[in-house]
C-alpha cells in the first residue's frame, strides 16, 4: 500500500491536494468530497473505486472543471484548474453522444473549440474512427450503434483533442459483461498506443485492477481516500492476468474495504441486520 | 398499434403464416376497412338526401357535391379565391415561423424571461384566439392582413410554445458534455440547443398548418372579399349547399395532404436520430 502524503512528484499530470467539493441540495449544503489528495503521473493509469455515493464521479467532474471545488488545490500539468479546459476530456457514462449528430460529427464536436480548419478536423476524425475500429460508421447516428460501439465513439471523441489527462466516468457501466471485457481490452490497447494519462472512476474492482497502475479506494459520504494500491502487473497486459492469484487476492482485499463501507453506511443490505447508522 | 384491448390478437397473430389469401387480406385490410366505412357513410348520406329526409337545399347529396367540385376546378373565380387564401397562408405562416421561433428560443433559453412571461403566455394560449377576428377586422379591414394577423396570433403561439418546449427538453447531459469540450455559450446554442429543438419546430409546422386553415376560414367567413371562406359565405347565402360542401371538402383535402406530408418530412428528418 502506498502511503498518503508522499512528496509531490514533478512528473505529475494531475495533483489534487486536499480537495473538497460540495453542492446545494434543496436548502442544505452537502459535502460530497472531503479533503481528497490524489496524484497521477505522466502516462500513468489510475482508478478510483468506491461504493455508490462516495463522490468519486463528483471528484472527476471537479477535475474536469464542471463542478467548482470548495477547498484544496487541483493542478493539471502545472496549471490550476479553473473551469473546463482543452487539456482534459471526459468519457461520460452514457447518453452523452448527441443523437442528432452522426458518429463522425460527434467526434468532430471535440475539435470545435480548437482553431482547426474543416479539413484538419476531418482528417483527425478519420484517424480516431480507425483507432476505435469504427471507420465504416462515420455517417451512422449513435442510436444505430450498439452500446459498446457508442462508448467507442465516446472514447474517440474524448481523445480527439489530444487531452493531456483523460477522465473516464464509469464508461462501461451500462454495457453487458462480455462487451465490457472487450471494451476494457480496447481501452488498454488505445491508451498504450496514445500514451494516455488517465483517471478512471468505476464500481468494478476487477476493471480498476485490470486497467490501472494504481487503484485508489474511496470511502462514502462524504468521499475520502481510504486506501491506495499499486497494481503489480507490467504492460502490455493480457486478459489472462485476471486469473493470476495476485490479481484475485488484490481484488478480494479491495472488495473487503468497499464492502465494509457498504456495511457502515447502509442498513440491512442483502437481508443482513446491521446496526443503524449513528453518524461518524 | 398494440393496445391492451387488441394485445391478445397481436400475440395470437404470427406475422407470416396462413394461406396466401389470408396474408393478402392482412396486408390490405388496413386500406379496405376504412374505405368500406367511408362508402357506407356516403351511401347513407346519399339515401337520406335522395329520399328527401332532409331538404337538398340545405344539405347536398355526395354526388351533387362531387359534380360541384369538378365544376369549381374549371372556374377562374375559384382559383382567385384559392390564390388569395394561399397568399394569406404563406405570409401568415412565414411571419409566424420567424416571430414564434425567435420568441420561443428566447423564452426557452433565458429562465428569467420565461419566469416573467409564463402567466401571460399560458393565459394567451388558453384563450380562444380565434375570437379576436372581429377586433382584427376592425383594426386591419377585410383585406388579407386581418387574416394574416389571425394566422400569426394562432400559429405564432404554436411555434413559440413548441420551440420553448424543445429547448426545455434538452438533457442536462448534453449541455454538460458541450461545456466539457470548452465550446462557447453561443456554440452551445447553435450546436446543441437548435438541433435539439428542431424536431419540435417541425411538429409546430404540422400543427400550425392545421390551425392556420381554421384561422383563414373563420376570418374570411366573418368578413372578406375573396378567399375560400368567402366562397363558403356566398354559397351559403345563395342556398348553394353543394358549392358550400365542395369548398369545405377542398379545404379538408388540403389540410389532410399537408398533415400527411409534414408527418413524412418529420419521419424523414428524425430517421435514425432518436
Amino acid at each position: 500500500m502506498v502511503q498518503r502524503g508522499e512528496a509531490v512528484n514533478s512528473a505529475s499530470k494531475l495533483i489534487a491536494r486536499s480537495v473538497s467539493v460540495g453542492y446545494h441540495n434543496q436548502k442544505r449544503w452537502l459535502l460530497a468530497v472531503d479533503r481528497v489528495s490524489v496524484e497521477v503521473s505522466n502516462h500513468e493509469f489510475v482508478s478510483i473505486v468506491g461504493p455508490s455515493g462516495s463522490g468519486k464521479s463528483t471528484f472527476l467532474m471537479a477535475i474536469d472543471g464542471l463542478v467548482p471545488v470548495a477547498g484544496g488545490e487541483l493542478i493539471v500539468d502545472g496549471v490550476a484548474v479553473n473551469g473546463p479546459g482543452r487539456d482534459r476530456a471526459v468519457v461520460f457514462q452514457e447518453a452523452s453522444l448527441f443523437p442528432w449528430r452522426t458518429v463522425g460529427a460527434n467526434i468532430e464536436f471535440a475539435l470545435l473549440a480548437n482553431q482547426l480548419s474543416k479539413v484538419e478536423r476531418n482528417s483527425r476524425v478519420v484517424e480516431l474512427l480507425s483507432l476505435v475500429g469504427l471507420s465504416e460508421f462515420a455517417k451512422a447516428y449513435p442510436s444505430q450503434l450498439s452500446g459498446g460501439m457508442q462508448q467507442r465513439v465516446n472514447l474517440a471523441r474524448a481523445l480527439a483533442a489530444n487531452p493531456k489527462l483523460l477522465l473516464l466516468d464509469e464508461p462501461f457501466a451500462s454495457l453487458d459483461a462480455q462487451t465490457r471485457e472487450v471494451m476494457q481490452e480496447e481501452l488498454l490497447r488505445i491508451c498504450s498506443a496514445e500514451h494516455t494519462t488517465a483517471l478512471l472512476v468505476t464500481h468494478q474492482i476487477d476493471e480498476a485492477i485490470y486497467l490501472s497502475d494504481r487503484v485508489v479506494v474511496f470511502g462514502a459520504r462524504p468521499g475520502h481516500v481510504l486506501a491506495e494500491f499499486k497494481v503489480p502487473f507490467d504492460r502490455p497486459r493480457r486478459a489472462e492476468v485476471r486469473q493470476d492469484p495476485q490479481f484475485i487476492e488484490l481484488n478480494q482485499e479491495i472488495w473487503k474495504i468497499v464492502r465494509a463501507e457498504y456495511d457502515r453506511t447502509t442498513v440491512g443490505t442483502l437481508g443482513q441486520v446491521s446496526e443503524p447508522v449513528t453518524g461518524n | 398499434m398494440t393496445t391492451l384491448s387488441n394485445l391478445d390478437q397481436v400475440l395470437a397473430m404470427p406475422a407470416d403464416t396462413g394461406s396466401r389469401s389470408a396474408r393478402m387480406w392482412r396486408k390490405s385490410e388496413r386500406y379496405v376497412l376504412p374505405l368500406l366505412a367511408l362508402v357506407v357513410l356516403l351511401a347513407a348520406w346519399q339515401a337520406i338526401v335522395d329520399f328527401k329526409v332532409v331538404n337538398p337545399l340545405f344539405i347536398a347529396a355526395p354526388t351533387a357535391i362531387a359534380a360541384e367540385i369538378v365544376k369549381l376546378f374549371g372556374q377562374s373565380v375559384f382559383w382567385v379565391d384559392m390564390k388569395v387564401s394561399g397568399e394569406e397562408l404563406v405570409i401568415g405562416l412565414g411571419i409566424s415561423i420567424v416571430l414564434g421561433i425567435t420568441g420561443g428560443l428566447i423564452y426557452g433559453w433565458y429562465p428569467k424571461i420565461r419566469m416573467a412571461l409564463e402567466p401571460i403566455i399560458n393565459g394567451w394560449n388558453a384563450m380562444p384566439q380565434i375570437a379576436l377576428v372581429p377586433v382584427l377586422i376592425l383594426l386591419l379591414g377585410i383585406g388579407i392582413w386581418s387574416k394574416v394577423a389571425m394566422i400569426v396570433l394562432t400559429c405564432g403561439t404554436t411555434f413559440w410554445l413548441n420551440t420553448a418546449a424543445g429547448i426545455e427538453s434538452i438533457s442536462k447531459n448534453y449541455i454538460r458534455t458541450a461545456k466539457s469540450f470548452c465550446v462557447t455559450d453561443l456554440q452551445i446554442f447553435r450546436w446543441v440547443a437548435l438541433p435539439a429543438a428542431f424536431p419540435y419546430m417541425l411538429s409546430a409546422l404540422r400543427i400550425g398548418l392545421g390551425r392556420a386553415l381554421i384561422a383563414i376560414v373563420v376570418a374570411e367567413l366573418y368578413g372578406s372579399q375573396f378567399g375560400i371562406g368567402h366562397l363558403l359565405t356566398v354559397a351559403a347565402n345563395n342556398y348553394q349547399s353543394s358549392q358550400e360542401f365542395a369548398a369545405l371538402i377542398v379545404i379538408t383535402a388540403f389540410g389532410i395532404i399537408c398533415n400527411i406530408g409534414m408527418r413524412k418530412v418529420e419521419k424523414w428528418y428524425n430517421a435514425g436520430k432518436q
